[in-house]
């Protein structure tokens, strides 16, 4: 799985190229775990993104709670559907 | 064996044991008998003045001739007793007359051994008339000598010559009319005779259960002629002694004289003629007969003996020498021989016939073993290329039968079966059987269609049929990975069509049977078989087994044996129905050759096996991913089944086992149901019992302190078509359907 970051005012911009699953979600949590506590909001780009697990879902969650404000785009249908199915279409904001 | 046997065989073993034992026995028993019979005689005044009547002088001879010195020396003994008490105390003279009396009793015994010590039945057993003559011999014998060496004791020989010639005649009638019939009665009484020890040794006595002829006849005559003697005597000389013409011991020593005379002369007028009688049954029918029995008690029992080690018996005739055969007795004879000559021919013919029928046995099991090597036995490859399940069994009722199966590959993902019974039973059946084999088979692979297939096989099948078998026969073609079937049928009956829990008849026109009609067609017929779904193929010994009534097995027992095994294997069908047919029959012999096919049709499936540990995670989804490509599904179907099949993995890999559980791998099962447009797919594992469902998650939600756990389950569930969960054999097994299009 592929991580592109960029941090601009508070604000971290993540790309996810490729599977997000129990394998790789703790790439992700690597990733994400210096930005917490410099950054007020979280955007996500997974027009990319193949596949997400619970296993993903748990680092967004973790993520979720530790920013506050997340905000998913290009998300593909299938994505949308587990986003949909576990509720956390009601906790991101999704364009 | 009757009492006096076992008696004769008790005595037998005791004076084999304790043979001075059985000495004394004989030694006193003789000698009482002998002493009783002598003083009663000797207390009748009337008859012991100048003359002596005395009946002893008949036994002591056979005593000792029957139990050899024991009987001698105690008849001997009996006699001093006697002399000392009625004639002398002198020892000389009492020495002398016991030397005598010696000479008397051991003369008969000593000279019939002397004679006889080399026969095969030495003993004095009188059946024969050469036995009964020398009897007779050694009692005149006996009697001329023993009254020679008493005459020197007598003062004037010349005087007394009377009283000699009373005393031998004396002796030899009394040897012949006392002592005969008490030497039958010993022989024929359980004791044993005692002879030379040498002669003993050589021919161990034997008892014989029955007198024969001449024994008979002998006992009979001499009965006969004592009783005309006594009513010769009473008529002849009774008056005398009553009209008072006896004054003086004198008179009554004539008159006894004349009546020893008479009686000798009638004794030997008697004797001779019967004698001659006797000897005239003997040569030409009693040692016959006695040669008949011999050789007859075995003869069957040789000639098999003979048969048996190779060197058939050539001399059937009976051996006739030393018998004279004339008349009846010659006839008979030939006869035998007819009939033993008949007997080995026979003998023989029944060897060569037994030797041609174990021949063709043999070559019956060939043939039965090259028959069942030309029908599959081993259906694996079938199992492990497309999880068909096949089961068969061929039992012919005879050695060879004309039932067949047959499984084969018939192109890509298409499997043929033939079921067929031909017409009749045995080699016959069996040859065309194996004709029929082939062109079916043959016909099959060269024809896509099964009905063209059989319309070739039949032309092929009636050319060269003179002896106008036929055969029925059903098959069919199943494509694999659709469960297409294609059938056709030949007269057969129509197959069992099973369902998971329910099975009916496989809709079939029943069709022409093969090799009957030139030219016939076959139609093919077409059903799609759902997963699950199978065929029972059968022939009519199977609906037609009898029971000992001669009951008919039939169609609805066979479909309650179904029923009884719905939804299960292929293989239990057929053991069952035949566990069943089995049960029904009762042990009543099989009449027609038994014969099943059935098979399960599932889909195909692909398999794999991981290791608990999420690292394999991987090899899952390529797994996935070629099963979603063979099936053709869409990007959203394989984004599921990922997805699903990763959380239930996980899951298990993570918590299916706990510290000390053993880890064993965890198995995905994937097939493709094209027809239902799903693809099936399992994930088993051994770890402790867990039933996912079981768990009822909840969906996050905003302004809660969401748990994260049991999104996994909650995300199975919402997105398979289908989810349930057994436990089975210690392994949690959770089935999946996903639909190929979603």
């Amino acid at each position: 799985m592929d991580i592109t970051t960029s941090i601009e005012d508070g604000t971290a911009r993540i790309a996810l190229a490729g599977s997000l699953n129990t394998n790789t979600a703790s790439e992700l949590e690597q990733a994400l775990e210096p930005l917490f506590g410099t950054i007020s909001r979280l955007v996500f780009d997974f027009t990319e993104l193949e596949y997400i697990s619970s296993a993903g879902l748990r680092v967004l969650m973790m993520a979720y709670k530790q920013v506050g404000e997340i905000e998913v785009s290009g998300a593909s249908d299938e994505v949308r559907e587990v986003f949909d199915i576990t509720g956390f279409s009601d906790l991101f904001s999704i364009r | 064996m009757n009492r006096t046997a076992r008696a004769a065989e008790a005595v037998q073993r005791f004076a084999a044991a304790r043979p001075r034992a059985y000495a004394a026995a004989a030694f006193f028993g003789s000698a009482l008998l002998y002493f009783v019979v002598l003083e009663a005689f000797l207390n009748i005044d009337v008859l012991n003045g100048e003359t002596q009547v005395r009946p002893a002088a008949g036994m002591s001879p056979v005593l000792g001739l029957f139990f050899g010195w024991p009987g001698i020396l105690g008849c001997a003994c009996a006699n001093i007793v006697s002399d000392f008490v009625h004639e002398t105390t002198d020892p000389a003279q009492l020495a002398l007359y016991a030397c005598i009396q010696v000479v008397y009793n051991a003369l008969p015994y000593v000279i019939w051994y002397a004679a006889r010590r080399n026969s095969a039945f030495p003993y004095p057993r009188l059946d024969t008339v050469a036995k009964i003559g020398a009897y007779l011999v050694l009692s005149v014998l006996d009697a001329l000598v023993i009254t020679a060496l008493l005459m020197p004791l007598e003062e004037d020989v010349m005087q007394a010559l009377n009283i000699h010639a009373v005393r031998a005649l004396n002796n030899a009638i009394f040897l012949v009319y006392v002592g005969m019939p008490l030497l039958v009665v010993l022989e024929r009484s359980p004791l044993v005779p005692r002879a030379f020890r040498r002669v003993e040794e050589r021919a161990p006595y034997d008892h014989r259960p029955r007198m024969n002829l001449t024994q008979r006849l002998l006992v009979g005559t001499t009965l006969l002629f004592a009783i005309v003697l006594a009513v010769f005597i009473a008529i002849g000389y009774g008056s005398y002694f009553v009209d008072g013409s006896i004054v003086t011991p004198h008179d009554l020593a004539e008159l006894i004289s004349s009546i020893y005379v008479m009686t000798s002369i009638l004794t030997v007028c008697l004797y001779v003629p019967i004698i001659a009688v006797l000897r005239h049954l003997e040569t030409h029918y009693t040692r016959p007969l006695e040669t008949l029995t011999d050789a007859s008690r075995d003869f069957v029992a040789q000639v098999a003996r003979c048969q048996a080690a190779g060197t058939p018996l050539s001399a059937t005739r009976l051996d006739e020498r030393g018998l004279k055969l004339k008349h009846e007795m010659a006839d008979l004879f030939a006869a035998t021989d007819t009939m033993r000559a008949d007997i080995v021919r026979y003998v023989d013919e029944l060897g060569a016939v037994m030797a041609e029928r174990e021949r063709t046995a043999a070559e019956l099991d060939i043939a039965a073993r090259i028959q069942n090597g030309a029908v599959p036995h081993d259906f694996t490859s079938f199992v492990e290329r497309y999880h068909l399940d096949v089961a068969a069994v061929l039992d012919p009722a005879r050695e060879v039968g004309g039932d067949f199966y047959d499984v084969f590959d018939a192109g890509e993902h298409r499997v043929g079966f033939v079921i067929a019974d031909v017409s009749g039973k045995g080699v016959p059946a069996a040859l065309f059987m194996m004709r029929a084999l082939a062109e079916i088979k043959e016909q099959m692979l060269a024809n896509e269609d099964v009905g063209a297939a059989f319309t070739a096989a039949n032309q092929r099948l009636c050319e060269h049929n003179d002896a106008m078998l036929f055969v029925t026969a059903f098959a069919c073609v199943l494509d694999v990975s659709t469960g297409q079937l294609t059938y056709a049928n030949a007269g057969h009956n129509p197959p069992w069509l099973r369902h998971a829990t329910s099975h009916q008849w496989l809709p079939c026109k029943p069709g022409l049977v093969m090799g009957a009609l030139d030219g016939a067609s076959y139609r093919s017929a077409a059903l799609e078989l759902q997963p699950g779904d199978g065929l029972f193929l059968y022939t009519d010994g199977v609906t037609e087994a009898m029971d000992k009534d001669e009951g008919l097995f039939g169609n609805d027992r066979l479909q309650d044996a179904l029923f009884e095994v719905a939804g299960t294997g292929a293989a239990s069908a057929v053991e069952h129905v035949r566990a069943r047919v089995d049960e029904f029959a009762a042990g009543a012999p099989q009449a027609d050759d038994i014969t099943m096919l059935s098979f399960v049709w599932s889909l195909p499936v692909r398999s794999l096996a991981l290791p608990p540990d999420e690292r394999a995670l991987d090899d899952l989804f390529a797994f996935l991913d070629a099963a979603c490509a063979e099936a053709g599904c869409t990007k959203r179907a394989q984004f599921t089944m990922r997805l699903v099949l990763e959380e239930l993995f996980v899951n298990v890999a993570h918590y299916g086992f706990p510290d000390g559980h053993p880890r064993r791998s965890v198995h995905v099962e994937a097939a493709v149901d094209a027809n239902a447009g799903c693809v099936h797919v399992s994930l088993s594992d051994e770890g402790i019992p867990y039933d996912p469902l079981s768990y009822e998650p909840e969906k996050v939600e905003a302004g809660k302190d969401n748990k994260i756990g049991g999104l996994g389950i909650l995300l199975s569930k919402e997105m398979t078509e289908r989810m349930a969960y057994e436990r089975a054999d210690g392994k949690n097994v959770v089935h999946l359907v996903f639909k190929i299009g979603a």
